[in-house]
């Protein structure tokens, strides 16, 4: 299922959910991927030189200035449209963080970006302009000389190592069960690493199998990265050979990704 | 080098953190932390807990054309450090 961007301006304006001073509107999402369904949102992206001034249905928290997105949910033609108001000016802050400046000197540099920003920067990649094209490819063509490939891999790889110092421990301490569960978390992040690095950018585990196909990569191949996410290869009564098994996995993704 | 020694197989531990940075490995475990070189980011790659030192040493001899006497030595060097560093424990 796939959305046709023409018409969601004139439905905006309609509804008095257009700012004048607009300098770009695009759609992201599911829908736009190809990848919704009939109960899918549509991601709808705002972008104007001023803040939205206008009562707003939520404020949606970052760490930017101003410190919050203005959020409007609305519902057309049976979709929900959830629309988000941001400045040019919060923007370029984000891609301010996500500089090799930032990343050669911050060790930290993932945890500057909150889940709101990072949604913002991951759906920049596939978005369709409604208007504003040149806008939209300016970003993208910033995003794409930035550090976030980096940044996102290297965070993704140190919580996918989190989980496998956890899943080890819980081993040795017979808590095998507990392994199992860190075990699977931590294949979740580094598999998570192996899509950011090939470009494709997106947390939500719902949509890994999705983004796995569409990456081109010779580390690991779809089947046994299905095989390990549907435990297929585990036995109840021998647990700790799948969670070995699966550590395993996590490194060869770790060495082969290349940050 | 003894025959013994040679035969030994390295058991990367489970837990054991690597990246690669621009083609470079990165190892650490704990406080341990080493960049490997070429030749001994090949030969982590193949560590596997099957092979033996001299069976990656006929890897590394193979790859870069050295005689097998000196990829065996430079194999058990490795290694050794490796397992000082708790990165690895030759069984």
């Amino acid at each position: 299922m796939r959305v046709d961007p023409s018409g969601h301006l004139a439905e905006l304006a309609a509804r008095g959910l257009l700012p004048e001073d607009h300098l770009a509107v695009y759609l992201a999402g599911s829908l736009v991927r190809g990848w919704g369904n009939s109960g899918s949102d549509l991601d709808v992206y705002v972008v104007s030189a001023a803040p939205r001034t206008a009562p707003s249905t939520a404020l949606a928290p970052v760490a930017l200035t101003p410190d919050h997105v203005p959020v409007e949910v609305v519902h057309v033609d049976g979709v929900r449209w959830d629309i988000e108001y941001w400045t040019d000016s919060q923007v370029d802050q984000m891609f301010a963080k996500v500089s090799w400046e930032e990343f050669d000197t911050n060790h930290s540099v993932a945890d500057l970006l909150t889940s709101h920003e990072m949604d913002f920067l991951e759906r920049l990649g596939s978005a369709v302009a409604v208007t504003g094209e040149t806008w939209l490819a300016g970003r993208r063509t910033r995003l794409e000389s930035s550090a976030i490939r980096s940044i996102l891999v290297s965070r993704a790889l140190n919580l996918s190592d989190l989980f496998v110092e956890d899943a080890v421990g819980q081993l040795k301490a017979g808590d095998v069960e507990s392994a199992v569960l860190s075990a699977k978390l931590a294949f979740g992040y580094a598999v998570n690493a192996l899509h950011v690095s090939c470009g494709e950018f997106g947390h939500s585990a719902k949509w890994r199998a999705r983004r796995f196909r569409q990456v081109e990569q010779t580390i690991m191949p779809f089947e046994e990265y299905w095989a390990i996410e549907t435990m297929r290869g585990y036995d109840p009564a021998n647990p700790s050979a799948w969670v070995e098994d699966v550590v395993l996995a996590c490194r060869r993704i770790s060495m082969e990704v290349v940050i | 080098m003894d025959h013994e020694s040679a035969e030994a197989v390295p058991v990367p531990r489970l837990d054991v953190r690597v990246r690669n940075v621009g083609g470079t490995l990165t190892v650490a475990w704990g406080e341990s932390v080493f960049e490997l070189s070429e030749t001994a980011g090949f030969l982590w790659k193949r560590v596997d807990g099957r092979r033996s030192l001299r069976e990656l040493a006929g890897l590394l001899a193979g790859e870069y054309a050295v005689d097998p006497e000196t990829a065996l030595r430079d194999t058990l060097e490795t290694m050794t450090a490796l397992a000082d560093g708790g990165l690895v424990r030759l069984r």
